[in-house]
């Protein structure tokens, strides 16, 4: 043979030469069929009965759509004897179901009637209750006697008999067990309809749903988030200093919020340990005066989880501006995609930001423009004193159609400079999904322009809505290069903490580039781990460079640092000492820990200042009933992070130490947010 | 169902929703036919694997976090059941059964010295080395491209390129060597 060149054209020339059968359709059907089958179970194990909760309206179209089906199903002749009985059948299985739907809809105005009374606690309340009555519901259901009851009528013909394969679906049978026995019945029925030298094949693929329904429940999930490791425990003597920018995005505890509600444990890598912890609001001492935008709270305490080493807690509080706020101009720029038409995107979105209308003052302006599918400007910049007018235009709005592109993001900039409040407030808050199609698809390019807008005064935040296109990095990013936040929003009332309660934070920054840096003393601590805060550790040469960027602190904000140390002479350290080391020199400030130090620039200025602290021995508290609730609820949560991220430094401190703990720090609990964290580390239990 | 996207009726899939679920299937199934047809090359074997692959997907659905297109991800998952289905049944078949059938590299039109070489190349593709022989499949016979292709494998997008670069070198040994008929 000779010398042969291969081109790619030829590869796919080869390639396309390969003519591909056409399947059989009844191997589709059957591929089909066994995987719905297979996945009634999965819905039956995994959600336990959440999924009524979730998606109440979807479910009841289903069951309609299902009887229609049904109906049409059944043969003209066959109408008399078959009809009655299934419509009867139907009936018997759907009652149950619909006296659930009662409490469903309840529950959801009574959350709505909760938020606007600003009684959250109530609607946590409601849910689980909820959560109790759904799951009670399941042993009177009497799916299983109409099940038996239908199998073996002799009328049904095959046409009934596969339009049954929904009858899972509408009486969802509580055993998994039960399902494969219907399964079974009516796949032989199939094949006494086919023929008998279908039997084994069928066999076959009853087996392969046994095996299927045992393997996948436990099924292999692909990573798709950013892979950052947990930052390691280090060797004071060897990395004596610790630098980090701080972090007030929340997104994460939403995220995982829902994850845990929805009835899986969260991956470990989606976990970001800081923003569980600065996802509550924390009443750590505040300045008084502007020019000093924060003040630093320190404690140091034994480890809830490791009784050998002690935990170095730095809260800080943004000073809180609330009399001299300044005037608004905001862009709300809205996705519209098809995608955003599921009821907790638009019309979620539309509610949070009625929400947030109602929290700002007369003067100030809003505009809305919108991206996808209807491109352009919604609203012209409006004084909120035209309330109607605002309202009316975001009750226009509707999702539909693909992503046309559109130069959304532009136009939202050129709103915003149009009318440019000086000395006020001058921010772009971007809503979507995920879909990032705002007109530059470069998304370098995006984030480029979005800084040199931030340059100019407009700032860039953004909401992220609904879950599955949800782009967590990419919002981040976009975030952080145009001064804003970045929250998820999962229901009205995360939409009422981020766009009302925190509104002034979220709005006002009082500080940005604010990074933290602490120098550990050798000769008092030996080691230490920061929790969380993983993509945001700095170089120790990027603390005095003002070029690098960081977080921004908002009025009110508050911003949590933890770090595990274990002190000199105690038995806590994990990293054996070196044999051949030398020990540690002790300094002038022998008797400090560590040394505290921030760095931070007031919003209008380029050059920043500087704010130190000494870490003493008044610094230690000794027993934990002398520390703030919000410190121990604070650890709690840290702890819970940890765990979810698989619980590598954590021991054996249990969900139920940390229930305890939270419990200890619940304090007031105004709007019950810390409440729900432990009804969350209950469910997450129960999950394991 | 035509107009509702693929990543809207995962996230009811995700959330139990059967009536998505089953329209997502019903959507994707010929294309998870058409993938595993040509990595098995024979009509039973990739309805086999496209019945696995939906049924896989009741477990594996929930780690779609919507990161790639769905397709792409879906490309993956079907190339790893069929990489596996593959295995499994040269292990029990011991390798007689399995061979591919030439004969339907023949039933070709067109220029027959053509039809040969093309026929020779997807020979000595259906030999090389399982990675290399995916990203051939996705890139050249899917027209998925680079970074598509390397979300399918879950890898870089460069490791894509080398595979196919790697593919070709190999194809030009197999094709040299004469070990095909």
């Amino acid at each position: 043979m000779k010398k042969t060149d291969i081109k790619d054209s030829d590869i796919q020339n080869a390639l396309n030469k390969i003519e591909i059968p056409v399947f059989d359709e009844t191997a589709k059907q059957q591929a089909i069929e066994t995987a719905l089958s297979a996945f009634d179970a999965q819905v039956e194990k995994k959600f336990k009965g959440l999924s009524f909760i979730q998606r109440p309206i979807s479910i009841t179209a289903n069951i309609f759509k299902k009887i229609g089906d049904w109906i049409m199903n059944i043969s003209y002749p066959q109408m008399a004897t078959a009809s009655g009985l299934v419509i009867a059948v139907l009936v018997v299985a759907l009652m149950p179901q619909m006296q659930e739907q009662v409490p469903v809809m309840k529950e959801e105005s009574l959350q709505e009637m909760a938020v606007s009374k600003k009684t959250a606690p109530q609607a946590v309340v409601a849910q689980t209750k909820n959560l109790q009555a759904s799951s009670q519901a399941y042993p009177v259901t009497p799916a299983q006697p109409s099940m038996v009851m239908l199998s073996p009528v002799p009328q049904v013909d095959f046409d009934v008999a596969e339009g049954g394969g929904g009858a899972p679906a509408i009486a969802r049978m509580p055993e998994k067990m039960a399902r494969i026995a219907q399964f079974k019945a009516q796949s032989y029925q199939q094949a006494q309809v086919l023929g008998e030298y279908q039997k084994q094949e069928v066999a076959q693929s009853i087996r392969r749903v046994q095996e299927q329904v045992e393997l996948e429940s436990s099924g292999e999930e692909r990573d798709r988030f950013s892979k950052e490791k947990q930052n390691p425990v280090r060797l004071t003597a060897q990395h004596p200093v610790s630098t980090l920018s701080v972090d007030v995005d929340t997104a994460s505890y939403s995220f995982v919020r829902r994850q845990i509600n929805a009835g899986r444990l969260p991956q470990p890598n989606s976990v970001r340990v800081e923003e569980m912890i600065n996802y509550f609001a924390y009443d750590y001492p505040t300045p008084t005066v502007a020019s000093q935008p924060f003040k630093p709270t320190v404690a140091i305490y034994s480890t809830p989880w490791n009784s050998k080493t002690k935990l170095l807690h730095i809260g800080i509080k943004g000073y809180s501006a609330t009399k001299n706020i300044k005037k608004s101009n905001l862009v709300f720029l809205l996705d519209v995609s098809g995608s955003m038409s599921s009821h907790d995107k638009l019309p979620l979105l539309k509610n949070a930001f009625k929400l947030l209308v109602d929290t700002l003052k007369p003067d100030d302006t809003v505009a809305i423009a919108v991206y996808a599918g209807a491109a352009g400007t919604v609203l012209e910049p409006t004084p909120v004193k035209e309330r109607a007018k605002i309202i009316a235009a975001l009750d226009r709005l509707s999702a539909g159609g693909s992503t046309a592109g559109g130069a959304g993001i532009e136009l939202a900039y050129s709103l915003a400079q149009s009318s440019f409040a000086k000395d006020g407030v001058n921010r772009v808050i971007l809503a979507t999904d995920g879909d990032f199609n705002v007109g530059i698809t470069d998304k370098d390019a995006l984030k480029g322009m979005i800084e040199q807008k931030r340059k100019s005064g407009v700032f860039l935040s953004v909401l992220g809505f609904g879950q599955g296109n949800y782009n967590d990095r990419l919002m981040q990013e976009l975030a952080q290069n145009g001064n804003g936040i970045a929250a998820y929003i999962d229901n009205l009332n995360e939409a009422r903490k981020v766009m009302v309660q925190e509104a002034t934070a979220n709005l006002f920054p009082i500080a940005k580039d604010v990074k933290i840096q602490v120098e550990f003393n050798p000769g008092r601590i030996a080691e230490y781990r920061l929790i969380g805060y993983e993509t945001r550790v700095l170089n120790r040469e990027d603390f005095k460079n003002d070029k690098v960027d960081a977080g921004d602190i908002g009025a009110g904000h508050t911003v949590t640092a933890i770090y595990e140390i274990s002190l000199v002479g105690g038995t806590g350290q994990l990293i054996a000492p070196l044999r051949y080391g030398k020990p540690a020199k002790s300094s002038n400030n022998s008797g400090e820990f560590a040394f505290l130090k921030m760095r931070y620039k007031l919003p209008q200025e380029t050059k920043s200042q500087l704010m130190t602290r000494a870490i003493d021995n008044d610094d230690i508290v000794e027993k934990i009933e002398q520390l703030s609730d919000d410190i121990r609820f604070g650890s709690a949560v840290a702890a819970f992070g940890q765990n979810l991220r698989g619980g590598r430094y954590t021991g054996d401190f249990s969900n139920q130490d940390i229930i305890t703990l939270a419990n200890s720090g619940k304090g007031a609990d105004p709007y019950g947010y810390r409440s729900e964290f432990v009804s969350l580390v209950r469910l997450a239990d129960s999950l394991k | 169902m035509e107009n509702i996207p693929d990543i809207d009726l995962v996230d009811l899939a995700q959330n139990g929703d059967r009536q998505a679920f089953s329209d997502l299937l019903q959507r994707h199934y010929h294309n998870i036919y058409k993938l595993a047809y040509r990595w098995c090359g024979k009509q039973d074997d990739a309805q086999d694997v496209a019945q696995e692959v939906c049924v896989k997907l009741v477990g594996a659905i929930s780690g779609y976090r919507g990161q790639a297109a769905f397709s792409s991800w879906l490309y993956g998952i079907t190339l790893n059941a069929a990489r596996d289905f593959l295995r499994k049944k040269i292990r029990h078949d011991k390798r007689e059964d399995t061979a591919w059938d030439l004969d339907q590299f023949q039933a070709t039109s067109g220029n027959p010295e053509n039809s040969l070489f093309a026929s020779l190349i997807s020979r000595c593709i259906a030999l090389l080395p399982d990675n290399l022989r995916m990203a051939v499949i996705l890139v050249h016979g899917e027209g998925l491209n680079h970074l598509q292709a390397s979300q399918a494998q879950d890898c870089a997008e460069g490791t894509i390129s080398w595979r196919l670069s790697e593919a070709r070198k190999n194809l030009h040994v197999c094709l040299d060597r004469g070990d095909n008929p």
